[in-house]
């Protein structure tokens, strides 16, 4: 799970793509605000932006990758507020 | 939001969308035709019967009251004025503004063939005029002759006239003055006595011998003939061949026995001089619809090759061509508007101070200019001086929304996003804002449309313009300007160490910046900690300006320098036109001393006859033969120092050293009001006393300082003969009034018995007494008469004859009579003089019974207007409220907004004040305007105030964060606006002043009232909000 700002979308798309990472879920317009610092993503007049997010489900190197390749996304421009949380899959209907 | 993603994403698209309204647009200035202003089409008829002979009480008692009686009646009607003249009545229906002109046509038609019997027999049937601008002259030449002079009407009616009418697009060609060919039978009484005829019988003969008759066909075998008689008159000596009377002993009597037949000129009505020479002037007429530039173009192009095949000694001279007024203000204008577009790139780019983005807000301005040329054609306009402030006013704001979508999107790109997402986000975030601060400023303008009567056209055009380019703008800010960001920004990245002088002379301006937040930043802290200070200065500033209000004159609307004087010069009464020559020759060598400015003085004096309705009507000339008019036109604005005004003081100051002109007037008459400023009718039946009440208030006005050409309407009496016939005296001899009436018109005013044809023309055959007996009083007493038992009676033996004085035209307004009292001002505004004889009306005036006085003129029409635009104003601060509230979702907030617009009628104020610019309607029109512009300043920055507050800063914090971050956009709004403006306030070219006063008034209004509310707004808002816990703002 990816939680970024509506502006990297087609960043981290491409990202997935780089990393052949083919089936995902994408959120869009989400509203959220960071633990600790992050402005608010409100979509009102005062917080404009919003966040989108990706579901994707990988192999675990693949996400070890796209881990440490989401990692440096967020040191370009740490203003942005690049999230990723990964959890083990329990059930899977394939 | 979906608007400017479809741009975004759609590049092409878009740019094909606005390359259509481009190609669309340039399609539809090409084909605009240029004019002064738009289309006036003023609901006034004008009813014009003729009724030669006759002075002006025995028409108005005749003729003008019983037209007038009828004509009221009729539906629509707001007023009705009248002026009898001698041989003249001249009644002029005024219809409300938006009745429809040709069903009141038709009733006029109506009703004047209803009234016909009530008319005297000697009364031609009225006419009926329309009027409109196109019965302006649109170009007066004058013609010019040496030898060919006497003949000189008739060439000019063949060579010039006929293929000038056939120009498309020309009218009426009127030629004014010169000889006109007439056949005179000038009778001798005597002889005619001694035959024992009378006049009536010689006409006769000459009717009746001078027939066409077809006499039906005849059939000879299979050929058919026509049979014709034929005896009209081939030559002059014919006609004194024609038998008059077989007298009982067996002679014959021929017309040449009793009488002079003459090939002559009819008497002169008109004498015209133009540079010195006799003269006769045309003046040609447009049609209705066709454009005054193009016509006049055409007609001046067609004159070399005509004036070619006329005789050489013939001259032909342009004496007014409106064209040329209409041109070059049109081109001042351009040339302001252009002047406009540069500065406002200028300041977009100094505080960008990047070329692209420079390039993308500047493209607003062809598109949003463009969309305005599309509405001018799409609604048949023109491109006039008003469509062009309009887009001048314009200008300025056209820039700002793309200004503030541009500055987000690069906010976004700064902090790194790429461009094409920058543009979608930057362009969803102050989307709304946008259309917002486009909102307020429709709300002013769109209720302009609204207006009706004079005002309405002038300022319904402006309202449209700028409500189509600011929309238009709008438009292009949501779609253009997104996508063109998202092409042509490129990320952040290593753009810099690059061309060292600009990015030094870049590094220069951004620290004047920089120091200019933080002194605001600084200023805004300090009027925080000191509220009350601000509050009271901010109070004492605007009730100190209120205390201006009484050093602003008004006027209705700004006097423009069309580089034409109009001169009126009254001799004594009774005299010919010829005896006017010397003046005329006097008033020329003043010209020629003391206006080297000079360009072509054309004068005239007496009225046309023979213009068939011509001079008097179409404001051509004089209608008293002792009144001299006299057009002086000068060079061009630019080729002069002296402004038209001045020359005019010049040209008075010189005026008063001819000793026969007993009044004279100088005016100078431009711009859009028409008549003199001021107009003060006095109403009532008694010709003297009015006449003492007119003159008592032109000897008033002649102290107020800086009144000119104070007249009364009325001119003075003038000498007449009046024939007292002794009813008890013609009863016997079996006569009446009205037979020996007739017979006196035909003996001295003369009889057309028929017309002579030669070379396809039509003249006049004129019977009257001949010259030597008609030249005293004496001999009007042996004029003789006819009774039905065919003696003769001398009038004398029949009546009274005595010299009496009648007045030369009396006018009546709403079916009364009354006299106009009319001023010209020179730098003295309306409202003092309008204030001043308002006071002595009331406390010195000794007022007879059953008068009444009315103020007329731009006095009434300024009441009228500002009454209309007070509403107005109103209207705007309402509906920009209302606006302002339903998109702040707030009462409050947009209280506080609302206390910039009192700073920016101070500024209004303070800038009329120190320019020395008189409130005329335009200038109010530029208040009225400012309050949508005005509030956008305060708009941004409360917006972001709320902004700051709902990211939780404190009060404190909020507002000073948020001026500093917003005092550039500000700032640069405003400057756009401002400079936009300021060609136009200071143009001294043609029309500039026209459209001057709006220009000083907005620019005033908008610097000091940008000026208070950077620090007044935010300190109110403090106030406003110092109690309630912080709100998020809901514009979204």
């Amino acid at each position: 799970m990816i939680v970024f700002n509506q502006a990297l979308s087609e960043e981290i798309v491409e990202l997935l793509d780089e990393l052949e990472i083919r089936g995902f879920t994408k959120l869009n317009d989400l509203q959220g605000r960071g633990s600790n610092r992050g402005e608010p993503r409100m979509g009102t007049h005062t917080w404009p932006a919003l966040n989108n997010a990706i579901m994707s489900v990988v192999t675990p190197d693949k996400a070890e990758k796209l881990n440490s390749r989401l990692n440096e996304m967020n040191k370009v421009s740490e203003e942005q507020g690049l999230k990723a949380f990964s959890w083990d899959v329990a059930v899977a209907v394939e | 939001m979906n608007i400017f993603k479809t741009a975004i994403f759609r590049p092409v698209a878009t740019t094909m969308v606005f390359m259509a309204l481009m190609v669309f647009g340039i399609y539809s200035t090409i084909n605009l035709p240029v004019d002064l202003f738009p289309e006036i089409d003023p609901p006034v008829i004008t009813v014009v019967a003729t009724y030669q002979g006759a002075g002006a009480l025995e028409v108005e008692q005749n003729v003008t009251t019983q037209l007038e009686d009828q004509l009221s009646t009729i539906n629509d009607l707001d007023e009705i004025t009248s002026t009898s003249v001698d041989n003249m009545a001249i009644i002029t229906l005024e219809f409300d503004w938006g009745s429809n002109l040709d069903e009141a046509t038709n009733d006029i038609r109506d009703v004047i063939s209803r009234t016909q019997p009530l008319l005297p027999d000697d009364v031609e049937d009225p006419v009926i005029y329309r009027f409109n601008a196109s019965s302006i002259p649109v170009v007066t030449l004058a013609a010019t002759a040496e030898e060919n002079y006497p003949n000189l009407r008739q060439i000019l009616d063949d060579q010039l006239v006929t293929p000038l009418n056939r120009i498309p697009g020309v009218g009426a060609v009127n030629i004014q003055g010169g000889p006109v060919r007439e056949i005179q039978i000038n009778i001798d009484p005597e002889r005619m006595s001694a035959y024992a005829i009378d006049i009536g019988q010689i006409s006769q003969a000459l009717s009746n011998e001078n027939v066409i008759i077809p006499a039906g066909d005849i059939e000879v075998g299979r050929q058919e003939y026509n049979v014709r008689i034929d005896t009209e008159f081939k030559s002059i000596d014919e006609i004194r061949q024609i038998v008059v009377k077989n007298t009982p002993q067996g002679g014959i009597v021929y017309v040449g026995d009793v009488a002079e037949v003459q090939d002559a000129v009819s008497d002169e009505n008109r004498v015209s001089i133009v540079n010195g020479g006799r003269a006769i002037t045309i003046s040609v007429q447009k049609q209705n619809n066709a454009n005054t530039v193009a016509v006049a173009r055409e007609v001046l192009a067609r004159i070399p090759a005509l004036a070619r095949t006329l005789p050489p000694d013939v001259e032909i001279r342009t004496v007014v061509d409106t064209s040329r007024y209409i041109i070059n203000s049109v081109n001042n204008l351009s040339e302001v508007l252009i002047y406009a577009v540069v500065f406002v790139v200028l300041v977009v780019f100094i505080f960008l101070r990047k070329w692209r983005a420079t390039f993308i807000v500047g493209l607003t301005i062809p598109f949003s200019l463009i969309a305005a040329f599309i509405y001018l054609s799409l609604t048949d306009n023109t491109l006039n001086l008003i469509s062009l402030s309009s887009l001048s006013i314009a200008l300025g704001m056209v820039v700002d929304d793309a200004i503030v979508v541009l500055e987000n999107i690069s906010t976004y790109i700064e902090k790194g996003t790429k461009p094409r997402e920058a543009a979608l986000y930057g362009t969803n975030e102050v989307g709304v804002a946008v259309v917002a601060t486009t909102l307020t400023v429709v709300a002013v303008f769109l209720p302009l449309t609204f207006l009706t009567g004079m005002t309405g056209i002038w300022f319904g055009q402006l309202g449209a313009i700028v409500v189509v380019t600011i929309v238009v703008s709008t438009l292009a800010a949501l779609t253009l300007i997104p996508m063109m960001s998202s092409q042509l920004f490129k990320e952040k990245s290593k753009e810099k160490k690059k061309r060292t002088f600009s990015r030094k002379l870049s590094g220069g301006v951004e620290k004047g910046l920089t120091w200019l937040d933080n002194g605001y930043k600084n200023l805004l802290g300090w009027a925080l900690n000191h509220k009350l200070a601000v509050v009271i200065t901010a109070l004492v500033l605007f009730v100190g300006s209120l205390l201006l209000v009484p050093s602003v004159g008004t006027e209705f609307m700004p006097q423009a320098d069309n580089a034409r004087l109009m001169i009126s010069i009254e001799l004594p009464t009774g005299r010919n036109p010829q005896s006017a020559i010397p003046t005329i020759r006097k008033v020329e060598s003043i010209f020629a001393q003391h206006v080297p400015e000079l360009e072509i003085i054309s004068s005239g004096v007496g009225s046309t006859a023979q213009g068939g309705g011509g001079g008097g009507i179409t404001g051509g000339g004089s209608t008293s033969p002792n009144v001299i008019d006299i057009t002086a036109s000068l060079v061009p604005v630019s080729e002069r120092e002296r402004n038209v005004f001045e020359i005019a003081e010049v040209v008075r100051e010189q005026l008063r050293d001819i000793p026969e002109a007993i009044q004279y007037s100088v005016s100078t008459q431009g711009g859009a009001s028409a008549g003199p400023p001021v107009a003060i009718n006095v109403i009532g039946n008694d010709l003297e006393q009015t006449a003492a009440v007119a003159n008592s208030i032109v000897a008033r006005l002649e102290q107020i300082q800086g009144v000119r050409n104070a007249d009364i309407s009325r001119g003075d009496p003038q000498p007449a003969l009046q024939i007292d016939l002794d009813r008890d005296r013609l009863a016997p001899l079996g006569l009446n009034s009205g037979t020996v009436g007739q017979s006196i018109r035909n003996m001295i005013a003369g009889l057309t018995a028929t017309e002579y044809r030669e070379a396809g023309e039509e003249y006049d055959v004129v019977v009257r007494y001949a010259q030597p007996f008609r030249q005293s009083v004496e001999d009007i007493r042996r004029i003789t008469v006819p009774t039905p038992d065919g003696n003769l009676v001398e009038i004398g033996s029949l009546g009274d004859i005595r010299e009496i004085y009648t007045p030369p035209n009396i006018e009546r307004t709403g079916r009364e009579r009354s006299i106009q009292v009319t001023a010209d001002l020179v730098g003295t505004p309306l409202n003092v003089v309008t204030e001043q004889i308002e006071a002595f009306i009331a406390n010195d005036l000794d007022m007879p019974q059953g008068i009444e006085i009315e103020f007329g003129g731009d006095i009434e029409e300024q009441q009228e207007a500002f009454g209309d635009l007070f509403l107005l104003l109103g209207l705007s601060i309402l509906l920009v409220y209302i606006v302002m509230a339903a998109q702040f979702e707030s009462l409050k907030d947009p209280f506080i907004i609302m206390f910039s617009l009192p700073f920016a009628f101070t500024g209004v104020l303070l800038a009329l004040v120190m320019t020395n610019t008189k409130l005329s309607v335009i200038a109010f029109v530029g208040g009225i305007i400012l309050v949508g512009i005005v509030v956008k300043n305060a708009i941004v920055l409360v917006d972001y105030i709320q902004l700051l507050r709902g990211r939780g800063l404190p009060l404190f914090q909020a507002i000073v964060e948020s001026g500093a971050s917003r005092l550039r956009p500000v700032l640069m709004t405003t400057l756009t606006t401002l400079l936009a403006m300021f060609p136009l306030a200071i143009s001294q070219g043609e029309g500039s002043e026209t459209w001057k006063p709006m220009a000083i008034a907005v620019l005033g209004g908008l610097t000091f009232s940008t000026l208070i509310t950077l620090v007044f707004v935010p300190v109110m808002y403090a106030i406003f909000h110092r109690k309630r816990k912080h709100k998020v703002s809901l514009l979204s």
